[in-house]
């Protein structure tokens, strides 16, 4: 038990650098429920091991609206989605990676004082939480489709959520309820803007919209 | 307007007076009782929210809230007759007692908090009044003008006070002294720039010939005569009550003489009245800055007689310009009320038109000149002293600073002398320009409330030019709070400075000048008499005839040749243009001719600023060229900036 504990904070980190490797927007999202499942299953294993409900609860949210309602709801928007290349700055997958792991390196040394005062595994292992905001903001700043930009998005939140249970142990059950649904809200008002790029400029590349207009 | 509106209007307009008049009696009395010795101290934590009220009438507080009511009473009285002649909306007339309760609060104010809320209820109030004629686009600039430098005022005010509070332990304005700080010289800096803006001094004055024209005159009256003392005031409560640094006092003594020089050669070449007197006011608190600048320059080098000397020149001056200018402003209202325009060169004949007015603007044109029998004489006369008697023993740096100080003090008053008469001679006593208007009906009791308060004015200023000892009693409280353990210069019927050579007595001056005008007046009779007729003939004028009205001086013409001297400064522009009125034919039909002088110090201010924020802005908008993804990298280093500083 103690051993796939601690197996889902290498997991998230390595779904993180898969996506923010990935140009295909498919694969991104698939990856991006895998890593919303191991999210969920994260709470809902630490619920066996200290028998408590809350955490199962905790859990079960998480799984149901990051593991499967979000990337759902992403996956139906991407099947819409006329086929373009993604004109991306980074293309070149080795990059990518290298990128990632300096951001991992940087993540690690910025939360170090957190480390040395801590001294469980998982506790040790919260600086994963900020090497996925680190992941989900090269996804917004590389990808230029609006997409990429909702899984940037996504990833950066989920890191905030591993944080949470990673350095915590499960943060209280309003606050996870709240941000949760918060989230879901923005996905949703993301998706229909995505919608609307492609009826307005055919395609879904963000650096066409460079002014605010009023009407 | 029906007559109910206007009987309703009556009403709202003495309701108002009666207010303004009751809460400047009210301070009035609070503050003689201050200055007797009672200290009082009133508290009411809920009434303020976040620090609550505080209120401390000390004898500093006392003197100016005795200076602002004294002042607010004859506005007061005069509010109610010239608002009753200019109709005005009916906020500005409730703002009047508000202003005066917020201008008498702010020495009032125990903690910084009280301080910082009646001053900018002071800066808000006066700001709307400035406003009253808002449909005016020149008065929306002038208010305009007013709000973002007494806004900036504010600002390093509260830079300053906010560093000091950081600092202290209580936040009360007497709490441990600003001057143990290491930050003590930035905040004497950042104070002293923030109360300049308030006082009028340069380089932040550029609203007062702004504004003053713009406000109804008991505005400009309260304005200029009781609000910028409040400057004052906050210069001497933050900086000047524990001492300072030598470089401090020379500060102060070149801003105040730039002040006083700026705006005593603006005055001479305006030709607005209540542009000039907003200049005169400049000029006249410039020379109050210099006198504290010399008392903080001379109690750092340990010269405490002459320190104190310099003291007695700043209260005295503070007392004298408060009455010469409220007295003015009033005066000046009723004028310009007879002669309908502002223009001196408008003007003409007014002593026989408004005599009454004519002899209170005489009488305070002769305090503002600093001549004897003024108002405005007995401090610059002891600020004179304090600066020429520094011995050969002094340090080089006062050696060099005062003989210099002491020369543009006397620049100063020749020119100020030249603005005043020019604007009682030109527009008071010269022939009449314009053709008669017919005089305003007024009723009997509007004159009656005029009459009596400009004698009273006048009264009080004849009184404070020939007995200055009158005031001794009040400078020695003051005196007594910045100088513990000195012996504060005596200030009687004859002014002696016991050390120092020197000693003047008004009231001697007043009866030689007395005396050797009436021996001259029955000379001058007798010799006629002895005569035996008297001739009425024409002049001897080569032929000419009777000399035209237009022939007379007139403003313009009477400053040229100063004018000419300090063109460079002035930045005078001269421009000529003749219309033909046939351009076939060679023939004039129309001489224009214009000339505009620039405010130098504000235009220069005014670039300045403007280059920097267009620089800035156009830093922002090569930082924000529309990139979404851009603003991500912002926020990301924002956040990297954060991690590695909190670590």
């Amino acid at each position: 038990m103690n051993v796939l504990i601690q197996l889902c904070p290498a997991l998230l980190l390595l779904t993180g650098i898969l996506i923010a490797a990935f140009r295909d927007l498919r694969v991104q999202t698939s990856i991006l429920r895998l890593q919303g499942i191991v999210l969920g299953l994260l709470p809902g294993l630490l619920a066996i091991e200290a028998h408590s409900v809350a955490l199962a609860i905790a859990g079960v949210l998480e799984l149901g609206i990051r593991g499967i309602l979000l990337p759902g709801l992403l996956m139906r928007t991407v099947k819409r989605l006329p086929a373009e290349a993604d004109p991306a700055q980074v293309r070149n997958t080795a990059s990518s990676f290298l990128l990632s792991g300096l951001l991992s390196v940087i993540a690690y040394l910025a939360f170090l004082p957190l480390t040395r005062a801590t001294h469980t595994t998982l506790a040790q292992s919260s600086f994963i939480g900020l090497a996925l905001i680190f992941f989900g903001i090269q996804v917004l700043l590389v990808r230029r489709r609006a997409v990429g930009q909702i899984i940037g998005f996504l990833m950066i939140d989920n890191g905030i959520d591993a944080f949470g249970f990673l350095a915590t142990l499960g943060v209280p059950f309003v606050l996870e309820l709240g941000g949760s649904l918060d989230l879901v809200f923005v996905i949703l008002i993301l998706a229909i803007l995505t919608n609307r790029m492609v009826i307005k400029f055919e395609g879904t590349d963000i650096d066409d919209l460079s002014a605010l207009g009023e009407r | 307007m029906n007559s109910q509106t206007l009987s309703s209007y009556r009403w709202w307009l003495s309701g108002c007076s009666a207010l303004t008049l009751a809460v400047a009696l009210g301070g009035g009395v609070l503050s003689v009782a201050g200055l007797s010795g009672h200290i009082f101290v009133f508290t009411a934590a809920w009434l303020l929210p976040i620090a609550g009220l505080h209120l401390r009438l000390g004898p500093l507080s006392a003197f100016f809230d005795l200076l602002t009511s004294m002042i607010a009473i004859a506005v007061a009285a005069y509010m109610s007759t010239y608002f009753s002649r200019h109709r005005v909306p009916r906020l500005t007339l409730l703002l009047m007692p508000t202003f005066v309760i917020a201008m008498l609060l702010v020495p009032m104010a125990a903690t910084y908090f009280d301080f910082w809320f009646f001053w900018e209820s002071m800066a808000l109030t006066s700001a709307l009044l400035v406003l009253t004629h808002y449909r005016d686009s020149t008065s929306r600039t002038a208010g305009l003008f007013y709000i973002a430098y007494t806004q900036v005022g504010f600002a390093l005010i509260l830079a300053a006070t906010a560093s000091l509070t950081a600092h202290s332990t209580s936040s009360f304005l007497d709490g441990p002294s600003a001057h143990l700080l290491p930050l003590s010289n930035l905040v004497f800096i950042l104070s002293l720039f923030g109360f300049a803006s308030k006082a009028g001094l340069l380089p932040l004055n550029s609203w007062l010939p702004l504004a003053h024209p713009a406000a109804p005159t008991p505005v400009s009256a309260l304005m200029s005569a009781s609000m910028v003392n409040l400057g004052i005031y906050g210069i001497v409560r933050i900086d000047l009550i524990t001492p300072g640094q030598s470089w401090w006092g020379i500060l102060m003594i070149i801003i105040g003489l730039s002040t006083a020089t700026y705006g005593a050669l603006h005055a001479l070449v305006s030709s607005d009245i209540k542009r000039l007197l907003a200049f005169s006011t400049s000029e006249n608190l410039g020379i109050i800055v210099t006198a504290l600048g010399a008392y903080e320059l001379l109690r750092a080098t340990h010269f405490v007689v002459l320190a104190e000397l310099a003291l007695a020149a700043a209260i005295l001056h503070l007392i004298g310009h408060g009455l010469f200018k409220s007295l003015a402003f009033i005066t000046a209202g009723r004028l310009i009320d007879d002669a309908g325009t502002r223009d001196i060169d408008q003007m003409g004949d007014m002593i026989h038109r408004s005599p009454l007015a004519s002899a209170g603007f005489g009488v305070a044109s002769l305090g503002a000149t600093g001549l004897p029998l003024g108002a405005g004489f007995i401090g610059e006369w002891l600020l004179l002293q304090a600066l020429i008697h520094t011995p050969p023993t002094a340090p080089i740096l006062l050696r060099v600073v005062m003989p210099i100080a002491l020369a543009l003090l006397a620049l100063t008053v020749g020119l100020k002398v030249a603005a005043m008469t020019k604007s009682f001679g030109i527009g008071v006593l010269s022939r009449q320009r314009s053709p008669h208007r017919p005089t305003i009906e007024r009723k009997l009791v509007a004159v009656s409330i005029d009459t009596t308060v400009i004698s009273l004015l006048v009264l009080a200023n004849l009184l404070f030019g020939a007995l200055p000892n009158l005031a001794d009693p009040l400078y020695r409280r003051v005196a007594k709070l910045l100088v513990p353990h000195g012996i504060p210069t005596h200030i009687g019927l004859s002014v002696i400075l016991t050390p120092l050579k020197g000693n003047i007595s008004p009231i001697v001056i007043l009866i030689e000048v007395a005396c050797f005008t009436i021996a001259t007046a029955i000379l001058v009779e007798g010799r006629i008499r002895s005569n035996g007729r008297v001739i009425n003939a024409d002049l001897w004028n080569c032929g000419g005839g009777e000399p035209r009205v237009r022939m007379q001086y007139n403003s313009t013409s009477f400053a040229q040749p100063l004018e000419t001297i300090f063109a460079s400064t002035l930045r005078l522009q001269e421009r000529t243009a003749a219309d033909h009125s046939d351009p076939s034919r060679l023939i004039v039909a129309t001489v224009s001719y214009e000339r505009s002088r620039a405010d130098i110090v504000a235009s220069t201010l005014h670039r300045l600023v403007a280059q920097s924020v267009a620089q800035a802005s156009q830093l922002m908008r090569r930082a924000h060229p529309g990139n979404m993804r851009l603003y991500v990298l912002y926020g990301a280093i924002g956040l990297l900036i954060i991690l590695l500083v909190a670590r």
